[in-house]
């Protein structure tokens, strides 16, 4: 049962969302609610208003140049809905994949479960290897960051108590694109994904972009330049590099219930392979 | 998951069905279940649902220390909160309730015990152990009042490991022991020394299984009442609902005739809804103390703070060349918490009792340590100790069948009790009847085992890790213990209406299984009417016969042999009326369809006879049967407490049996299992309702997988528990399950009326066993063993790491 005497607010303007979050000695917003809610309902989260976007104009995918915008109200049966190329395939192929049924795919939302920052959740390393850029506005304006720099460690994220993620922001560069995960049964957080993308460059050769999650508190890019701009195979050799990047590139790693971080460390690896073997799949086809 | 059903029962033509099918009626007639529309359109009401005038809500502070001393509690900024009625510290609850009776006492087994209040006075002893509790007009002002309660703890020493619990210098849970060891339970046939000296081989291992429960859908709740007359209404998620009451008045110093337990619909019990918490008398003083009802509902993490189940075996088998097992040497460390009054300990000894399960060893001898620690206690848990026996038993012989290159199939068969010697004694058991051989051979045709083990041959030459699992589960149930409220026998009235509609008052309940719909069959076969107008009456203590509820898949064995007592005696009566006036011999007389036809033809309606005893049976003399009403009380014959000659007792009366076979396929790189088959026989005896008994073994089986693989309560290095939700304890899901084919042999018992064993808990260690078995089949090319439970992809990985490259 939720302990504090909740204000619930909808309102109609971000500006407005964001004065009541200044306001508040604890605010919070509501994306979907998928986590939010069962957080207060536990006492895990003490909050004494509560801002939902879903009045905010914020539910739109909109395409924007060469970017697509994805509002902070969108759900992933929204993505999953969308009309065919306007979001990466990426972002589809993970939005397929979340597990918890139809209810939290019609309510949950990506701009939440990135603000929320678990290491076991699907979007962040999505989100950094679309090279996606998260605006942001406050009492004080809007800003932009780059998912790389949005997430600062397990469940915490550059935003500030007055701070609402308004849109993604993505590069529409995406050529092909690989995703796995880890997970120990289906009702299990993912313990590691890794999604991979393919993306056209200006001189027609390809710039690769792997990260991974669920290893790390944060998602890490793994650096996979050595693949060149070339179609790359993935031989003994190429798999061996990746494995070695990937070890090389973990920091501190997460350990939770469900799985230490010596387990993640060492099926980072793997998983990485299975996207980038995702990855080949699709550039081959 | 697709379930599907193979319909091979057979009766063991060796043994006389009716020797034991006393009713002389057919069973198995697949009746939908009686309240299976109320349930699946939402329309069951279950505590929660139960709407009371006034009612008021209570909510519990935890102690967030594994082992502390209370200095003080203070209640006075919680009292001042919005909407709170009262607040209550253990000290104030002291002269209001006395100790919360044991479920089943280990004093009363000659062991030591301890004393549990409804709310901690001077010490702590787990986290969650509730501490105080406030009552307010909502739950949501009852929860935030709780952070206002100010508590002094004294931080002690606490241990959570069993291990370090025996250590000398260890943290003592109860001061007044001398350790930390409540019981030493020892089962022992034979020379076991002598057999491990002479025999060919012998191997060692040490298993592990871990900490978990049963997660039911529907968690606990409890709503008190007192009323004006000083009744107390006590409505209750309980499986136990009379004995509860005993002991509600034990621990309130209430006349027993002054309360009434309503134990509600339940969404599932699994023994987690076994009386012996705090919080049964906690409601009943608070609702006294303000003078409303007082609600309390279990939140899911409450519920997975009762543990069960977490135990080591350090077993050794000694055997012959041929895969004879001669010997069995076995300690079991059970870690089960800091006892409390629940009834979790028992597991201990069942653990130890099950040994040498379903084989013909002589020799074994076999101890379980019952230790406490600082983790919370443990409840009743479907299976019951039995699955942990079951996967030392079912690993152990894999092991040997091994070291011999056997096929593990071969070896149990070599080892299996035959049937013509059943009766079969051990050292606490008396085996009532079995054909173990049957139903493996129904399993393997089932599975389509060659098959399997081709496919293994050729998946592995591809170099993946492919497993084939075998297990069998022999399942003692319907225990009966002398000198606590556990007891073998139940009782049941059977009542005709002047309309001749048929009501059936019993004292056991159901935990959401569907028994009612069973022992409504069974009386409505005697009868000689349908099933629908036949109406079974649980849960009510003041409707209901004094019964000890559901427990150890007792519910037919006990509930449907009373009421079929009990039907006997009505349908005399009614046959005597009925022969008066069709001017026939009642014995000759026919009870079908609704209808009681003599031998010549003549016939009336069931109705019409029923209301010919309530209308005319004093006018029409030779009648002279004014009632249509009957109780009896059962209980199978092969509950023995005094000991035989050889000082053997068998406290369990019944042994269903069920063989398993699945494969799985491990990944090397993540140690992720992966179930791809999976088939199971069962043979609980007589079987009234084919569809409930297969309903309760897809989900015994789906319980045990999970087990298997996923579901663990683990602590962490601060003595807290870390796992509150559905995240974190990782249940089965759909996708996760393969088809699960399952199929049946039915041996009736011959010590119980009907010839039933009991279904409901049955298949849950089999599964356990077998899993655990199919992923140590996989890892074998590797040369690794995984035996800690559960197989998670972190255990089997580790397990992976330790394999010497080739």
């Amino acid at each position: 049962m939720i302990r504090t005497n909740l204000r619930y607010h909808a309102p109609f303007s971000v500006e407005d969302a964001c004065r009541i979050l200044a306001a508040s000695e604890s605010g919070a917003v509501i994306g979907g609610g998928t986590v939010l809610l069962p957080r207060m309902t536990r006492d895990e989260r003490s909050v004494l208003d509560a801002v939902h976007v879903r009045n905010l104009g914020l539910s739109e995918i909109e395409q924007a140049g060469d970017t697509v915008l994805i509002g902070a109200g969108v759900t992933y049966t929204e993505v999953l809905e969308a009309r065919e190329g306007l979001v990466p395939s990426l972002l589809t192929t993970m939005a397929r994949g979340i597990t918890g049924g139809a209810q939290i795919r019609n309510q949950g939302t990506l701009v939440g479960s990135a603000a929320y920052a678990n290491p076991g959740s699907d979007v962040p390393a999505v989100l950094v290897a679309l090279d996606t850029t998260l605006l942001i506005q406050g009492t004080r304006g809007t800003r932009e960051v780059r998912a790389a720099q949005f997430f600062r460690g397990p469940f915490v994220v550059d935003l500030g108590p007055d701070e609402i993620v308004t849109q993604l922001s993505i590069p529409h560069a995406e050529g092909a694109s690989g995703y796995a995960k880890l997970k120990l049964s289906e009702s299990s957080w993912p313990i590691v994904t890794a999604a991979a993308v393919a993306a056209p460059s200006t001189d027609g050769g390809w710039r690769y972009r792997l990260a991974i999650g669920g290893a790390c508190g944060v998602p890490i890019p793994v650096d996979l330049g050595f693949l060149g701009r070339d179609r790359f195979e993935l031989d003994a050799e190429t798999a061996g590099q990746v494995r070695q990047n990937v070890q090389d590139t973990l920091g501190e790693l997460w350990s939770d219930e469900l799985a230490p971080g010596s387990y993640r460390q060492q099926v980072a690896g793997p998983i990485a392979l299975k996207a980038l073997a995702h990855l080949d799949q699709e550039m081959s086809s | 998951m697709t379930l599907t059903h193979s319909p091979a029962a057979t009766a063991n033509p060796d043994l006389d069905p009716g020797q034991s099918a006393g009713s002389n009626v057919e069973h198995g007639e697949r009746v939908r279940r009686k309240d299976g529309d109320l349930i699946l359109t939402g329309r069951g009401r279950y505590l929660d649902d139960i709407e009371l005038p006034r009612l008021t809500h209570a909510a519990v502070l935890r102690s967030p220390h594994p082992h502390a001393r209370i200095i003080s509690v203070n209640l006075d900024a919680a009292l001042r909160m919005p909407g709170v009625v009262t607040a209550l510290s253990g000290g104030q609850a002291m002269p209001l309730a006395g100790p919360v009776p044991h479920y089943y006492d280990p004093a009363v087994a000659g062991e030591r015990t301890a004393e549990f209040r409804c709310l901690a006075v001077e010490k702590v002893l787990y986290v969650g152990q509730p501490v105080a509790a406030v009552v307010a007009e909502t739950l949501h002002e009852a929860e935030a009042a709780l952070k206002f309660i100010e508590v002094d703890y004294e931080v002690l020493p606490f241990v959570t490991d069993e291990l370090a619990a025996l250590e000398p210098g260890a943290p003592r849970i109860f001061e007044d022991w001398d350790d930390n060891v409540l019981i030493r339970s020892a089962f022992a046939e034979g020379d076991t020394d002598a057999a491990f000296a002479g025999a060919a081989h012998t191997l060692r291992e040490e298993i592990r299984i871990q900490r978990y429960n049963t997660a039911p859908m529907e968690t606990r709740g409890y709503i008190a009442t007192w009323g004006l007359d000083g009744v107390l209404t006590f409505h209750g998620s309980s499986q136990n609902p009379h004995p509860l009451r005993s002991n509600l008045a034990t621990s309130l110093g209430v006349p027993e005739t002054k309360i009434r337990v309503v134990a509600a619909r339940l969404g599932g019990g699994f023994g987690h809804k076994f009386h012996g918490y705090p919080e049964e008398p906690l409601v009943c003083v608070l609702s006294k103390i303000v003078g409303r009802p007082v609600q309390w509902l279990e939140t899911r993490s409450d519920s997975m703070l009762v543990g069960a189940r977490e135990m080591v075996h350090h077993i050794e088998v000694a055997f012959e060349d041929d895969g004879e097992i001669v010997a069995w040497r076995n300690l079991i460390h059970a870690n089960i918490g800091a006892l409390g009054s629940m009834a979790g300990w028992g597991m201990s000894f069942v653990a130890g009792m099950a040994f040498p399960g379903p084989y013909r060893v002589k020799n074994y001898d076999v101890t379980s340590l019952a230790i406490v620690t600082n983790k919370a206690p443990w409840n009743g848990a479907r299976g019951y100790g039995k699955e942990s026996a079951a996967l030392a038993i079912e690993r152990t012989v894999d092991r040997v069948a091994q070291e011999l290159g056997l096929d593990p199939v071969q070896v149990r068969r070599r080892n299996f009790i035959p049937s013509d010697e059943f009766p079969y004694w051990t050292a606490a058991k008396r085996l009532d009847s079995g054909n173990y051989d049957g139903v493996m051979d129904k399993v393997v045709e089932l599975a389509g085992y060659d098959a399997l083990r081709l496919e293994q041959v050729s998946v592995r030459g591809e170099g993946r890790l492919f497993g084939v699992g075998v297990a069998f589960e022999l399942t003692p149930e319907g225990g009966d213990f002398p000198g606590d409220l556990v007891r073998g026998f139940d009782t049941s009235t059977v009542r005709v209406d002047p309309s001749g509609d048929v009501r059936v008052l019993t004292g056991v309940t159901s935990p959401g299984t569907g028994n009612e719909t069973g022992i409504a069959q069974v009386v409505a076969r005697e009868l000689g009417v349908s099933v629908d107008t036949v109406t079974v009456y649980q849960g009510d203590t003041d409707v209901s016969p004094y019964g000890y509820g559901n427990a150890s898949s007792r519910s037919m064995n006990v509930g449907g042999g009373s009421a079929l007592l009990a039907a006997r005696d009505v349908k005399e009566r009614l046959a005597l009326a009925a022969g008066v006036l069709m001017e026939d011999d009642p014995a000759a007389l026919t009870f079908a369809d609704g209808w009681i036809t003599t031998t010549n033809g003549h016939r009336m309606r069931f109705s019409e006879v029923a209301r010919a005893v309530f209308t005319q049976s004093i006018a029409i003399p030779a009648m002279n049967q004014p009632q249509l009403e009957s109780t009896r009380t059962y209980g199978p014959d092969n509950l023995l407490h005094v000991p035989d000659e050889h000082g053997r007792v068998s406290p369990y009366p019944t042994y269903p049996n069920s063989g398993h076979i699945a494969s799985v396929e491990v990944d090397r790189d993540t140690g992720v299992v992966r179930l791809l088959s999976y088939a199971a026989v069962d043979d609980c005896g007589t079987v009234i309702n084919p569809t409930m008994v297969e309903g309760q073994f897809f989900g015994a089986i789906v319980m045990g997988i999970g087990g298997a693989l996923w579901e663990e309560l683990p602590y962490d290095n601060s003595g807290r528990p870390v796992a509150g939700t559905f995240k974190h304890y990782l249940m089965p899901r759909t996708p996760d399950l393969p088809e699960i084919r399952i199929g049946s042999q039915v041996t009736p018992s011959p010590f119980t009326i009907l010839g039933t064993k009991g279904a409901g808990e049955g298949g849950v260690a089999g599964a356990v066993a077998c899993i655990a078995n199919a992923v140590n089949d996989a890892l074998r090319p590797l040369g690794v063993t995984a035996h800690q439970m559960p197989l998670s992809g972190p255990r089997v990985l580790e397990a992976i790491n330790t394999a010497v490259p080739l």
